[in-house]
């Protein structure tokens, strides 16, 4: 019996660790890698501009100088934007409300990728991603 | 030994009632949370006539498309095209994912938020300038038509073709121009979603 009410606990206990394991949120950084950044930018505050400075991703980080895939994750529900830009203006952008994670792709050139909350209120986590490739 | 025997049987039948007890409870709560059907406007598969059709299947994405993330690709037979060809969607860990021209991503796949349309707008050059921005996304089968409200009252509509909708702004237009989207069903109920993009600090660029 005390087996038995043993296993019943225990049964419980990883239940309960398994379902805490599987909402919790992954926390985000940059990393730099073969000369090239994937920046995941972890947003507690909600800045308006999440990629400000971890995500420039101007030819000091890519060997190209080129990026190709500019990918954001957001609570779906709120308006949100990427954007490749540089001081002649945006060369291409997409917003978006109820896709969850959106991204947009192409070659504009030498850009910043650049992610955006739109939604006008604090979010409880963005990521957002820069590759120099399909990705 | 006996008195032992005696609480080690209580002992087992106290347990075996809370777990009997929990267990009913813990049923019932499912079932009673199980008993909603899904919305006919949350953007699930069931919701999507295209992406249940074998005359919409696609066996692979065209050259010039830009792939899904590796992560959210499509598994052979299930791509399908929406629209007039000019997107392409599947379904994946139960959402619908899409890609089309420079944008993609997958769904909101809550069951029961009333979506109708998903809302993407996007801009393939510069701002005001070269190709016109669109407002476009998925609509649910329930949809009948969309509509595009500038800041400046302008109007623009579609109506979906295969679960696909896009709407061209005037090429003087910019993305954070709309002001509002609204889908209306076929029973005339009006789905309305307000739009507040800020344009990028152009000092943010380098």
């Amino acid at each position: 019996v005390r087996r038995f009410l043993i296993i019943v606990a225990l049964t419980g206990a990883l239940s309960s660790f398994a379902l805490a394991v599987g909402v919790s949120s992954a926390r985000a950084s940059c990393s730099s890698n073969n000369g090239f950044v994937t920046c995941q930018y972890w947003n507690a505050s909600a800045p308006t501009y999440c990629c400000n400075s971890c995500c420039v991703a101007w030819n000091t980080y890519s060997p190209s100088g080129y990026w190709y895939t500019d990918k954001m994750w957001r609570p779906v529900n709120n308006w949100a934007s990427v954007y490749w830009l540089n001081s002649t203006g945006v060369h291409g952008n997409v917003s978006n409300y109820g896709t969850n994670p959106f991204w947009t792709k192409g070659s504009w050139g030498y850009d910043i990728g650049y992610c955006e909350n739109d939604s006008g209120h604090s979010l409880s986590s963005v990521t957002c991603q820069v590759y120099n490739w399909d990705a | 030994m006996a008195v032992r025997r005696f609480l080690s049987r209580r002992w087992f039948l106290a347990a075996a009632l809370i777990l009997l007890v929990g267990g009913a409870g813990a049923a019932s709560g499912v079932m009673r949370a199980g008993t909603k059907p899904p919305s006919s406007l949350a953007l699930i598969p069931g919701n999507f006539a295209a992406l249940n059709s074998s005359a919409t299947v696609r066996p692979a994405l065209p050259s010039q498309a830009p792939g899904p993330a590796p992560g959210y690709a499509p598994s052979a037979g299930t791509l399908h095209a929406l629209g007039h060809g000019n997107a392409f969607a599947w379904i994946h860990n139960s959402a619908v994912c899409w890609t089309a021209g420079i944008a993609g991503g997958c769904a909101d796949p809550s069951p029961l938020t009333e979506h109708g349309i998903d809302i993407t707008l996007s801009d393939a050059d510069l701002s005001r300038q070269g190709e016109p921005a669109q407002v476009s996304g998925l609509a649910v089968d329930d949809v009948v038509r969309i509509t595009a409200t500038l800041k400046d009252g302008t109007t623009l509509s579609a109506t979906p073709a295969n679960n696909w909708y896009e709407i061209t702004l005037p090429t003087d237009a910019a993305t954070w121009d709309v002001a509002r989207v609204t889908a209306e069903t076929s029973s005339g109920r009006i789905l309305s979603q307000d739009v507040r993009l800020d344009a990028p600090a152009a000092s943010q660029a380098p």
